[in-house]
């Protein structure tokens, strides 16, 4: 397969200035001042906020925000992820109301919502994960409900305990390619996450993963990963520009042309997937309504997913 | 499966005709029922022993109160029904299934999972039957069978008088190991006794069938 040289076009190995295509929109307007009001009111954390989104500005002028639950301090250090690393001290039992009374005055169709890693818990958080499924339901019920959730240790009693709430996406992103998530990851494993989209699809729920490419990754690597993530039946994929939160993070390698995330939307879709979404700004959330319209609308939510037996 | 609400009962007449249903549904005259009841204040004393030695109050103060209190053949310890609490009777075959703590955990799952709908993350505490929100008990299990037809069942607090706890050592738990709740004291906006029904029965109804079919 051929693919096009983009290095004609500009250096994308200088990674010093950002190319046009990642110029992040300004927030502004009214739709921006009422989530960030809602956001602070329901004492919620954001995953825009807490990862530095490039598209914060343009995702809440749009009057949507992803919230994080289980608090804003994650247990693992993966080294893409800006996401402050420690020993987590909130568990808020009540916190799944709030989420679902902010769902509601977002007045959303289609909600993401996010959380850190707890792996000091016994449970993992899958308890708060499973109410707050189940309160957003309740008080939103025309509301598709996408989860992007850790990898749980791999423990599929957990990811049941999040499943049997019956989300209508279950999202679990693998970040990249095998070869680097020890040093991009660390804690986590390949194998690992893709057997949670297994389990997750075996019981017949719609699962979405996503990669970051720009952290060193080969093509061949990248077309592996594909062809694996296709193997686990996984239904939308999303690709997109990795960007170096801070000088300590994982350094960045290249910036990827447009064309190129154009070739891979193309390579994903003849390879299988339902739905890719491939570019530059494109993260987990963003869109996510658009993205996966073909699994959601009404004959799709609840137990009916796209893919439910 | 058919939900009946009695409303406002005394926990005798309760018992009375729960008593009546179990025959009625040993004889196969009537069906699975799930039963809806919110009792007059009332100190129910479970089959555990020394339960009774965890009534705190005397008999002055729980006339004083308007509390009676009652014996019974439910499992458990002491604990307090009154208005504002939802209090469930299933009265259900449970021949085809013969495991009265699988029967418990199903109780517990359909608990937590209304908790859910209403916002509120609930667990199981290891070794303590009932439904916790961190170490605050929102609600007590306590069943018997007769031929494996269930009655008694469970109390979830929606808005009860909280301060009737305190003629008590709720199920037999010190206060410093946990103490009890409802929903009102937890959420800034109670739902009503009624949406907490309709969720209670929508989710029993969903999970009984997997539940007494599997082995």
């Amino acid at each position: 397969m051929s693919i096009p040289v983009f290095s004609q076009l500009m250096d994308l190995k200088d990674t010093s200035r950002k190319p046009s295509w990642l110029r992040a929109k300004l927030p502004s307007g009214p739709g921006y001042q009422a989530v960030r009001k809602l956001v602070d009111n329901h004492e919620l954390h954001t995953v825009c906020q807490s990862a530095q989104c490039p598209n914060l500005g343009e995702c809440w002028s749009r009057g949507t925000a992803t919230v994080m639950i289980l608090g804003n301090i994650c247990t693992r250090s993966c080294n893409f992820c800006a996401i402050q690393t420690g020993r987590p001290t909130e568990y808020d039992i009540a916190e799944p109301a709030r989420v679902a009374d902010a769902v509601a005055k977002m007045n959303l169709k289609h909600c993401v919502i996010t959380s850190v890693a707890r792996d000091e818990l016994a449970d993992g958080g899958a308890s708060i994960w499973a109410a707050t499924i189940r309160a957003v339901r309740y008080r939103n019920p025309q509301t598709a409900i996408e989860v992007l959730v850790p990898d749980f240790k791999g423990r599929f009693d957990q990811v049941d305990t999040v499943l049997d709430a019956e989300p209508d996406i279950y999202n679990h992103n693998v970040e990249t390619v095998e070869r680097l998530q020890k040093p991009v990851r660390v804690q986590a494993r390949y194998d690992r996450s893709r057997s949670t989209l297994r389990h997750a699809k075996s019981r017949g729920f719609t699962t979405k993963t996503g990669i970051m490419l720009g952290l060193g990754e080969t093509r061949e690597e990248i077309e592996q990963t594909m062809t694996d993530l296709v193997d686990d039946q996984v239904d939308i994929l999303t690709i997109g520009q990795y960007l170096q939160p801070t000088a300590r993070h994982w350094k960045i390698d290249r910036w990827v042309h447009p064309d190129e995330f154009a070739h891979w939307k193309e390579h994903g879709l003849k390879l299988g997937f339902g739905v890719v979404e491939s570019g530059a700004m494109v993260r987990s959330s963003y869109h996510a309504d658009e993205q996966s319209e073909k699994y959601t609308g009404i004959e799709h939510l609840n137990t009916a997913n796209a893919l439910a037996g | 499966m058919p939900v009946q609400d009695w409303g406002r009962t005394a926990y005798h007449d309760s018992t009375r005709r729960q008593k009546a249903q179990v025959q009625q549904r040993i004889d196969g005259v009537v069906g699975d029922e799930l039963i809806f009841t919110e009792h007059d204040p009332v100190y129910t004393i479970g089959l555990r022993v020394g339960a009774g030695a965890h009534l705190l109050w005397d008999p002055a103060k729980l006339a004083a109160q308007g509390i009676t209190v009652a014996e019974t053949n439910r499992g458990g310890d002491i604990t307090y029904h009154g208005p504002g609490q939802i209090v469930g009777y299933p009265i259900v075959d449970l021949s085809a299934r013969k495991d009265l703590h699988a029967y418990l955990r199903f109780l517990e799952e359909i608990m937590i999972r209304t908790l859910g709908a209403f916002g509120l993350a609930a667990a199981r505490r290891e070794g303590l039957t009932g439904i916790w929100l961190a170490d605050r008990k929102v609600a007590a299990i306590g069943v018997a069978v007769r031929r494996w037809v269930t009655y008694h069942g469970f109390a979830l607090n929606v808005d009860p008088d909280l301060t009737h706890f305190d003629g008590i050592v709720p199920c037999g738990i010190a206060s410093s190991d946990g103490t009890v709740t409802s929903l009102a004291a937890e959420l800034p906006a109670a739902p009503t006794m009624a949406e907490v029904r309709t969720v209670l029965a929508e989710e029993f109804q969903r999970l009984w069938p997997e539940f007494i079919n599997s082995e």
